[in-house]
């Protein structure tokens, strides 16, 4: 639900000229990198524990014959593409590079996060939310009482049912690969209308790859690939190998010339964090229904949805608050060029502490100005990936249809059905610190995010501490108001931090000898 | 900065641990800790803080306590001050060079007095009490906006705001002339000052120096351009870093309390000072000073919010510099925020070091790396309003002193809305 707007002020000093990326180079990035395969919305995550070297060599040997690459999809040129009918992808945490044999010296130039894990005290201390019912101790994938992820296997498919087959075909090779479990099996589907459970369209505002898009808009690619120049004007500092380690040179040489005779491991792969976010969406809309008994004397559903609307920082529909403060307007559903310090200054559309302005505060970070900002923001960018898993709690539509107050009633008195549901997060960057945990840490989670206070992100925060009520804070046109203390609307239930290998780095470490 | 007893240091840091990670003085146990000072019933400390520093000139493993502290008031008080807060002084003093009992404590603090060459807080005209009572005026106003009765009582609070706006932008435009004829006094002044004392070259390079990236500010873009004074290009797209994240310096204490959270934070570097760029180092502060003091409106040191207090004082006759920082939110943010903001002024500060990275901070990985590696742990970190940031502290004072008389107006007669 986050995003920047296409145009950025240059660098300074000049940025340098960022080519689009080659074929050689996107025969060796994976397509979940630089697609979110729009086209095959049925996907399944299988979370994999290597017991030895050899099973997890075979396993990712497999994986490599059908892993999808970011090939152009277009034969020819003038021609139409062809778009692949399912998609394989990988990716490996540190403890599976360390079961593939990955050399010390090699893992010793990773990132310290990576190292340490998304489950690890010294991530969660720094207050991504995990805390109470989200403690890493409670997770169900990669926390410290559970086995530790190796690997994540993310299937795509068109239809449910050649997922089916996909699935038992992955089953069996998995079962094929001595010592090699799968540790958790979950299934994410888009929606057509791409909603998430609360009943937002989710998705719209993505990043894009400068190298990727045609015409070099978006951010330098350095930003999402590793071995390419980044936001700052630098190339990424990328994982390496000794040149004893790749006798066979399988890994290209680094071009960074203080690494002279050193492999570039990281090029052209990206680092990926999964977490499993369980949506409560009866407590959501519950806590919209009390606010309005309690500001309006009566339940009415359209204070509930304008009041769920500044959470978000986007109507149902997907327009964002900024652009149609007063109501929904589906014309604007995609709409994602738009900033908010001439727009939108004091947030009386779009609050400050709404989701969508914490996670893309574009060209407001105060007391910066809007260029600065728009740097700033550019920045700590991360491409989602996500897919919602589990049934509706309600039909999602009767949000889109607010002049039909009869259907609207349906999100009264909702009631939990105990069914699990919320999103499977994937995110891409090529800094987990300075990137997903920046944002995480000091725009979403900070009760003092631009001059707020008591305040964390109202939708996906860690809200209803008792030692630390969080509440949200709406500017209006006449008068200011402030909500009820938050309850927490997002539990996590898992997590990891992955390395996604490019070919080259997946051929070194399948063929890699004990 | 006083020397440590040879022997003590370890025992010492110890227990100044034991008192950081337990600031309000009680221990597990409900007992009293023998070494402590009791900031927190202090009515004139902002922040304070104790570290242990090395001390080269005593040898190596020496250490000396730095004690940092932002008061109100004169300094003879604070001296009584802590003194009177601290249960058994003598628990802490006692382990340092030269104390010789609670009599001469003002006297054993003043020959340890170190003075910074230039020195940052965000607002310089309020004391403690005065910052508080506009925090409680926020958050009583804040809890009010919760209750649906707030729209009836402040029913008229949008037309009083604007008035209120209206007389303040008034009085901005009125006092613009007389503020803008004061600076052009002021600043030339300054650098005749400045010249007298450290060279016209000097104060001229490091002026340029400082502001070499800062075309953000009107006047200061003026003068880039008319003196062609423009950033260098990054010499290579490659950082100068040899893996991605900074990693900790070997002398990190592992058990001093911990840092980078979202609360404030505190940052203390030591740093080399190369001998021929002491005179220009020596200029860039006297101007950062002069900037702090005399250019910097509250809460704002060259557009950047997030810093409470900064010092920077030269050590060990200008070998080594020091710098100690209270700011708001984490460790990256506020170096990010550095480098996007006052890029130049980095450089000009820290171009003094030897081992500072060779394209200067735009190379923000090997930025990041120089500066934790000088990064000195703290051991005990006291601040007066730790959930407060610069920024809510700029709105809750523009809130008091310009809307704070309507709300109390409006609220006077609704007695659920009664200032506790």
């Amino acid at each position: 639900m986050s995003g920047i707007p296409k145009t950025l002020p240059p660098m300074p000093p000049e940025a340098p000229p960022d080519p689009t990326l080659s074929p050689e180079a996107r025969a060796d990035i994976q397509g979940f990198i630089t697609s979110g395969y729009k086209h095959l919305p049925e996907s399944a995550f299988y979370f994999l524990h290597f017991g030895d070297a050899a099973g997890a060599r075979d396993w990712l040997g497999l994986a490599l014959a059908d892993v999808t690459f970011a090939g152009s999809w277009r034969r020819a040129p003038g021609q139409a593409k062809e778009r692949p009918e399912v998609a394989v992808n990988v990716a490996i945490s540190k403890t599976g590079l360390e079961a593939l044999g990955l050399p010390r010296n090699c893992l010793d130039t990773f990132p310290s996060e990576f190292l340490e894990g998304a489950g690890s005290n010294s991530r969660s201390d720094l207050q991504l939310g995990d805390t109470g019912t989200s403690a890493p101790e409670t997770w169900q994938i990669g926390g410290p009482g559970t086995p530790s992820v190796d690997a994540v296997l993310i299937l795509h498919a068109k239809t449910a049912e050649s997922l089916e087959r996909l699935r038992s075909l992955w089953e069996e090779r998995i079962g094929s690969c001595h010592g090699t479990g799968v540790l958790a099996r979950e299934l994410g589907s888009r929606p057509a209308d791409s909603k998430e459970h609360f009943g937002f369209r989710d998705g719209i505002s993505q990043p894009q790859i400068k190298g990727v898009q045609r015409g070099g808009s978006g951010l330098n690619t350095g930003e999402f690939i590793l071995g390419y120049v980044n936001e700052y004007g630098y190339h990424t500092v990328n994982p390496l190998v000794s040149a004893a380690d790749d006798p066979d040179g399988l890994l290209p040489d680094s071009a960074n010339p203080i690494h002279a005779g050193r492999r570039d491991f990281g090029m052209n792969g990206t680092f990926v964090v999964y977490r499993k976010l369980a949506q409560h969406v009866a407590t959501f809309w519950r806590f919209m229904e009390a606010e309005s008994i309690r500001r309006l004397g009566v339940a009415d559903p359209m204070f509930m949805v304008r009041l769920a609307s500044k959470i978000v920082g986007r109507w149902p529909s997907g327009a964002p608050l900024t652009l149609a403060p007063e109501s929904d307007n589906p014309t604007l559903s995609n709409a994602n060029d738009f900033t908010f310090a001439k727009a939108d200054p004091v947030g009386r559309g779009c609050p400050f502490g709404s989701h969508i302005r914490r996670t893309g505060p574009r060209d407001m970070i105060r007391p910066a100005g809007p260029s600065e900002s728009l740097r700033m923001n550019a920045r700590h960018q991360i491409l989602r990936r996500g897919k919602p898993y589990g049934p509706p709690l309600f039909d999602l539509r009767v949000l889109d249809r607010i002049d039909d107050l009869q259907g609207l009633r349906a999100i009264l008195g909702l009631c939990d059905d105990g069914k699990d549901r919320g999103l499977h997060f994937f995110c891409i960057n090529a800094s987990i610190r300075s990137q997903f945990e920046f944002m995480q840490q000091v725009w979403a989670n900070n009760p003092r995010f631009n001059g707020l206070s008591g305040s964390r992100d109202p939708l996906i925060g860690d809200n209803g501490r008792p030692d630390d009520p969080s509440a949200l804070h709406i500017p209006g046109n006449n008068h200011d108001w402030r909500t009820a203390p938050l309850p927490r609307f997002v539990t996590v239930r898992g997590g990891a931090y992955l390395f996604m290998p490019g070919k080259r780095a997946m051929t070194f470490l399948a063929r890699r000898r004990a | 900065m006083i020397p440590v007893i040879a022997g003590e240091e370890t025992c010492l840091r110890q227990r100044l641990n034991a008192f950081g990670r337990n600031i309000k003085g009680k221990s597990r146990l409900g007992e009293r800790q023998d070494l402590h000072i009791e900031f927190t019933s202090s009515q004139s400390i902002h922040f304070a803080r104790i570290g242990l520093l090395e001390d080269p000139g005593r040898g190596p493993g020496r250490k000396r306590l730095l004690l940092a502290t932002d008061y109100d008031g004169p300094m003879d008080r604070h001296l009584e001050e802590l003194l009177s807060l601290s249960p058994k002084p003598d628990a802490l003093w006692g382990c340092c060079e030269g104390y010789t009992g609670c009599g001469g404590f003002a006297d054993f603090m003043r020959r340890h007095l170190v003075t910074p060459d230039a020195y940052f807080i965000a607002f310089r005209g309020d004391n403690l009490a005065q910052l508080q009572a506009c925090m409680s005026l926020q958050a009583w106003f804040q809890k009010c906006l919760a209750k649906p009765e707030a729209r009836d009582v402040f029913w008229a609070l949008p037309a009083l705001k604007l008035l209120a706006t209206a007389l303040h932008r008034a009085w901005t435009v009125i006092s613009m002339p007389w503020k803008c004829l004061w600076l052009s006094f002021l600043v030339p002044l300054e650098f005749i000052r400045l010249s007298r004392r450290l060279g016209v070259r000097e104060v001229y390079a490091a002026g340029r120096q400082i502001a070499k990236t800062m075309d953000r500010i009107r006047v200061i873009g003026l003068f880039n351009r008319l003196v062609g004074n423009q950033p260098m290009p990054a010499p290579s797209p490659f950082s100068q870093a040899a893996v991605p994240q900074p990693q900790p310096p070997a002398t990190h204490d592992p058990d001093s309390p911990p840092e980078n959270v979202i609360q404030q934070n505190q940052l203390t570097l030591v740093t080399d000072v190369h001998p021929d760029r002491l005179p220009r180092l020596k200029a860039v502060l006297a101007w950062v000073e002069f900037t702090a003091r005399r250019l910097s409106p509250p809460g704002s040191l060259v557009g950047i919010s997030t810093i409470h207090t900064v010092r920077w004082a030269l050590l060990d006759e200008g070998r080594r510099l020091l710098m100690v920082s209270n700011y708001d939110g984490t460790w990256e943010n506020y170096i990010d925020e550095f480098a996007e903001m006052i890029l130049s002024g980095l450089d000009a500060l820290w171009m003094s070091a030897p081992d500072y990275p060779r394209a200067g901070a735009q190379d923000v990985v090997a930025l990041k790396q120089f500066l934790r590696q000088h990064q000195v742990s703290s051991n005990v970190f006291y601040s007066a309003y730790e959930q407060t940031s610069v920024l809510n502290l700029i709105d809750d004072r523009t809130f008091a002193r310009r809307y704070g008389w309507a709300v109390r107006l409006l609220a006077k007669e609704h007695p659920g809305f009664a200032r506790p």
